[in-house]
């Protein structure tokens, strides 16, 4: 379920959830009609109930109100009949009094019963449980009843008063017999009428329920009641109109009917009531169980929600969890849906979906693979070439400055060539010149010194012009040496011959033959001769060796030699070192005509400074290395 | 459900409570007692009680407490006395009946002994004089758990209503156990009134069963009449005085219908069945909620009996008047 994510489902609010709004809908639909159920019903339940209540209180009211009355007014009655139909006051004394306790005998809620004259005076009284003797007759004259029915010539009703000795409530009630002739009340039948079968009544009803049914009299005072004491307390209650609801004799809200009792000028009510809380007993019951089915059916619901949530959403949330997954890039990710219903279908068309995508995803991957092979291969090429072309651009860089090094050099060299040319030149220019313009000034010795320097000169002129072309010849592969059996003595004894007061010490072992050009051996040594002549320093010896196969030829002078890194420059074309006094220099192309010569010749040419000396060394292969031992 | 001890109800009276009942048990309110369980003890130490508790019964039947219905009744179904009375008290009290119904003094005083402090309602049915049984200080509020039915003050209307049934009387003998309150407040009601009535009383003290039988050997032969009071010492004796004073030629007047029964001329008081069945209703009022001790203790109804027979065994004759005035006229056979 925990599936949220994605950066969509992080950003959706509560209102955006499916899930959420799916549950309102769902409550919507389900619980809130059902939640609405036990209120609608309980209203209507407690209007009804509170009506069944009103119209109940009334039934009972009335019912009460009619048996109280008809019990009055048919005491009533009795005492009419007494006068009208037993024609009570034709009898005597003793019959009267018969008759009365025979109407005290036959109707017991007389509880006693007096004819009472005009004035005022009983006649007769007979009791239920008093023996009434004639002293005990008295004057009743100032008795309410009497008067009233006296006065009124209509029957009394009395109010209801309890009697301490007949222990129970009692009500008066006076009929006035009328004289037939004169219209005048002739006497007054007054009559202690039991309440007690009232109370009884009132007892006897069923108050289930809280119900309660009494009577109160004109002021509202509780003349009858179950409950004997609220009427020995004379409590008070003041119905309020004909409101069904009111506070009940209790102070509780209820409901409340009454009916007015037609006594005479008395005024009865009888009241009943029931309080809110039991006459809605049954509403509030029903409501509380409609509440306890409604919760159930709630609960029920809710879990019906919760589990259709489940099966519904449940599935989206797997669905667009695997969703984010194959957006991830996982492409192998499957809901491998089992249901049938139209999620299932939707989970196997995402799983199509999906296979499809990776199908698709692989193919383009296969493609931008090749491709990508294709572009690395194109671009690994082209970094080659671009090296390439950065080598051969370092190359042409190199190459130019060589070029410029060496169109630098030539220009030296040129300078050089054409000031080492012009100094011999200008000697032979100079004593030929001499000699034709003053041949004959000068004596012939003088003449012989001059033509000498002049082919001094000329020679030298000749070895720089060799020099150039080896060196020419190098460059063009144009280069030919013959190697041939060469007495090193000898070549050195030549060259010395040439160049003279330059070797102070000579130092060779005779018969050293090496294969050597012997024209080029002549002019490397001439050239280094020339060299240690021209910039080593004054002290200049020639060593010859041979060690296993090998010649070796050291010329060496005490000049101050050259720093390590320039011991192989100086025998590069066109360089010059000489730019110091004492150091070896070359004529420019000297010592790298001598290098390509020596090299030609199977050997080497080096330099180096050692002991304080500037050693340049000659190596050859030895003429007759097969028999050099050692 | 709207019930009143021999009250003359008409027919349309009766008509209507058919009417309002129906309505009531229509609208689901009928007096329908529904604790199975209620349980109610009855005890009585007279035999005439057993007439009391069965009028309770009966009552209570009447005002929906069917017994094996909705109610079961403890009951020992014979008069209880002395030790057995309070165990089957004390029994009541353990195992917290609902309701404890006495039938004379004896009982009341006794419950009212064992039970005041449990809480237990009792209704007696009928107590004599209950404030001088002790069993409370106020008719009208008696508190605790005590009320009921206690005789109405009509010992004097009864003595009155012997002399209108047998006007020749003058001396009236009246046996009597001084040391019980029942009968000394019966004769303190007709002592005062004796003389109004141009009566005598010749007062009989008996306090035990030998001062009856003392009385009935040696039984005064100078009066008029005689004037049995509630005297459960005396009336066990009923017979016997009874087939002394007919001998004699002495009408008998009793205090209840049961005397009447057993042959004496007169009674006017209450009537065993019908007491017990006014205590019903107290009962049902207590079942129903209200306190006991606030309900003001009644009275019994009067009732006046007439015994033809004994009238005739002893040579009176019973007036028309008289006839017309009884409640209960007892003709060739007893009842």
């Amino acid at each position: 379920m925990n599936v949220r994510s994605g950066p969509a489902e992080q950003a959706k609010t509560v209102t955006q959830s499916l899930r959420t709004r799916f549950m309102f809908v769902m409550l919507g639909l389900a619980v809130v009609p059902l939640s609405l159920l036990p209120v609608l019903a309980g209203r209507n339940a407690s209007i009804s109930l509170e009506q069944q209540s009103v119209a109940f209180q009334r039934q009972v009211a009335a019912g009460v109100g009619s048996e109280i009355e008809a019990a009055i007014h048919g005491r009533l009655d009795d005492l009419e009949q007494l006068v009208l139909i037993a024609h009570l006051l034709d009898h005597s004394r003793q019959e009267q009094e018969v008759l009365l306790n025979s109407l005290l005998s036959h109707e017991r809620m007389f509880q006693e019963i007096a004819l009472i004259e005009a004035d005022g005076d009983e006649l007769v009284r007979v009791a239920r449980d008093e023996a009434v003797l004639p002293s005990d007759l008295r004057s009743r004259s100032d008795d309410a009843a009497f008067e009233r029915s006296l006065l009124t010539a209509r029957p009394y009703f009395g109010p209801v008063a309890f009697d301490d000795d007949a222990r129970e409530p009692l009500m008066t009630v006076a009929y006035p017999a009328i004289d037939l002739r004169s219209g005048r009340v002739s006497a007054v039948l007054v009559a202690s009428v039991r309440f007690k079968p009232v109370w009884s009544l009132l007892a006897e009803q069923e108050m289930t329920a809280g119900r309660d049914v009494f009577v109160i009299n004109a002021e509202g005072i509780v003349v009858g009641h179950r409950d004997p004491t609220r009427v020995l307390r004379e409590e008070v209650y003041l119905p309020s109109g004909s409101a069904s609801r009111s506070v009940g004799l209790d102070g509780t809200d209820s409901v409340v009917a009454t009916v007015d009792l037609a006594l005479g000028d008395q005024r009865l009510t009888v009241v009943a009531e029931q309080p809110l809380s039991t006459a809605l007993q049954a509403s509030t019951d029903a409501f509380i169980v409609t509440m306890y089915v409604t919760a159930f059916a709630a609960f029920l619901a809710l879990a019906a929600i919760a589990l259709a949530t489940r099966r519904v959403i449940q599935p989206i949330e797997r669905l667009a969890a695997s969703a984010e997954r194959v957006a991830a890039g996982d492409l192998t990710e499957r809901v491998h849906a089992t249901r049938l219903d139209e999620i299932g279908d939707l989970g196997r068309a995402f799983d199509h979906m999906t296979a499809e995508l990776q199908r698709t995803v692989d193919e383009l991957e296969d493609r931008v693979a090749a491709r990508t092979f294709e572009l690395e291969a194109a671009a690994a090429a082209q970094r080659s070439l671009i090296t390439r072309l950065e080598s051969q651009n370092d190359e042409l860089a190199g190459v130019r400055d060589r070029l410029q090094e060496l169109l630098r050099s030539k220009d030296e060299f040129l300078g050089s060539v054409s000031h080492e040319l012009r100094t011999p030149l200008a000697s032979v220019l100079g004593f030929a010149s001499e000699l034709r313009d003053n041949f004959d000034e000068f004596d012939p010795e003088e003449r012989q010194q001059f033509v000498t320097l002049i082919a001094e000169q000329g020679e030298d002129m000749a070895h720089i012009i060799e020099d150039l072309l080896v060196a020419a010849r190098a460059d063009t592969d144009g280069l030919v040496v013959r190697n041939v059996p060469t007495d090193i003595g000898h070549s050195v004894a030549s060259v010395l011959n040439q160049v003279t007061g330059v070797v102070n010490d000579v130092e060779l072992e005779n018969g050293v033959e090496a294969l050597a050009d012997p024209g080029r051996l002549r002019q490397i040594l001439r050239n280094l001769v020339v060299n240690a002549d021209r910039y080593g320093g004054d002290q200049v010896a020639i060593e010859v060796t041979e060690r296993r196969g090998r010649v070796t030829l050291q010329v060496r002078d005490n000049g101050s030699g050259l720093p390590r890194d320039e011991w192989d420059a100086i025998f590069e074309p066109y360089t010059r070192s000489h730019h110091r006094e004492g150091q070896p220099a070359s004529v420019g192309l000297g010592l790298t005509v001598s290098r390509i010569l020596a090299r030609k010749m199977g050997g080497d040419l080096t330099y180096r400074h050692e002991g304080g000396s500037s050693v340049f060394e000659l190596t050859l292969n030895s003429a007759c290395a097969d028999l050099v031992t050692g | 459900m709207v019930r009143y001890v021999s009250m003359a109800i008409d027919r349309r009276r009766s008509q209507f409570l058919i009417a309002v009942t129906l309505a009531l048990a229509i609208g689901g309110c009928s007096v329908e007692a529904n604790d199975p369980s209620l349980s109610i003890g009855l005890v009585t130490n007279n035999v005439n009680g057993l007439r009391n508790i069965d009028g309770f019964k009966a009552g209570m039947s009447e005002l929906g407490y069917e017994e094996g219905r909705n109610v079961e009744y403890v009951f020992a179904n014979e008069p209880l006395s002395g030790d057995r009375l309070d165990g089957a008290l004390e029994a009541m009290v353990a195992r917290d009946i609902d309701l404890i119904f006495t039938a004379g003094t004896p009982t009341g005083v006794a419950a009212h002994r064992i039970t005041r402090d449990s809480g237990i309602p009792v209704v007696f049915g009928v107590i004599a004089d209950p404030i001088k049984a002790g069993v409370m200080e106020d008719l009208a509020a008696p508190g605790g758990n005590m009320t009921g039915v206690k005789l109405g003050e009509d010992q004097s209307r009864r003595l009155q209503w012997l002399t209108e049934i047998d006007p020749r009387v003058r001396r009236v003998l009246v046996p009597f156990n001084p040391d019980d309150t029942a009968p000394s407040s019966a004769v303190a009601q007709i002592e005062a009134l004796a003389p109004g009535l141009g009566l005598e009383l010749v007062l009989a003290p008996a306090r035990n069963d030998q001062a009856v039988t003392d009385l009935l050997a040696d039984f005064p032969s100078d009066v008029d009449a005689v004037f049995l009071v509630p005297d459960s010492v005396v009336n066990a004796r009923l017979s016997e005085l009874l087939e002394v004073a007919t001998a004699a030629g002495l009408p008998t007047s009793g205090p209840s219908i049961a005397q009447v029964d057993g042959g004496a001329l007169t009674s006017y008081g209450f009537v065993h069945h019908e007491a017990g069945a006014q205590a019903a209703s107290i009962a049902v009022q207590i079942l129903n909620g209200t306190d006991p001790g606030s309900i003001p203790v009644q009275n019994t109804e009067s009732f006046l009996a007439i015994n033809l027979v004994a009238a005739e065994e002893i040579a009176l004759e019973i007036t028309d008047d008289v006839l017309r005035q009884a409640d209960i006229v007892i003709r060739g056979s007893r009842r």
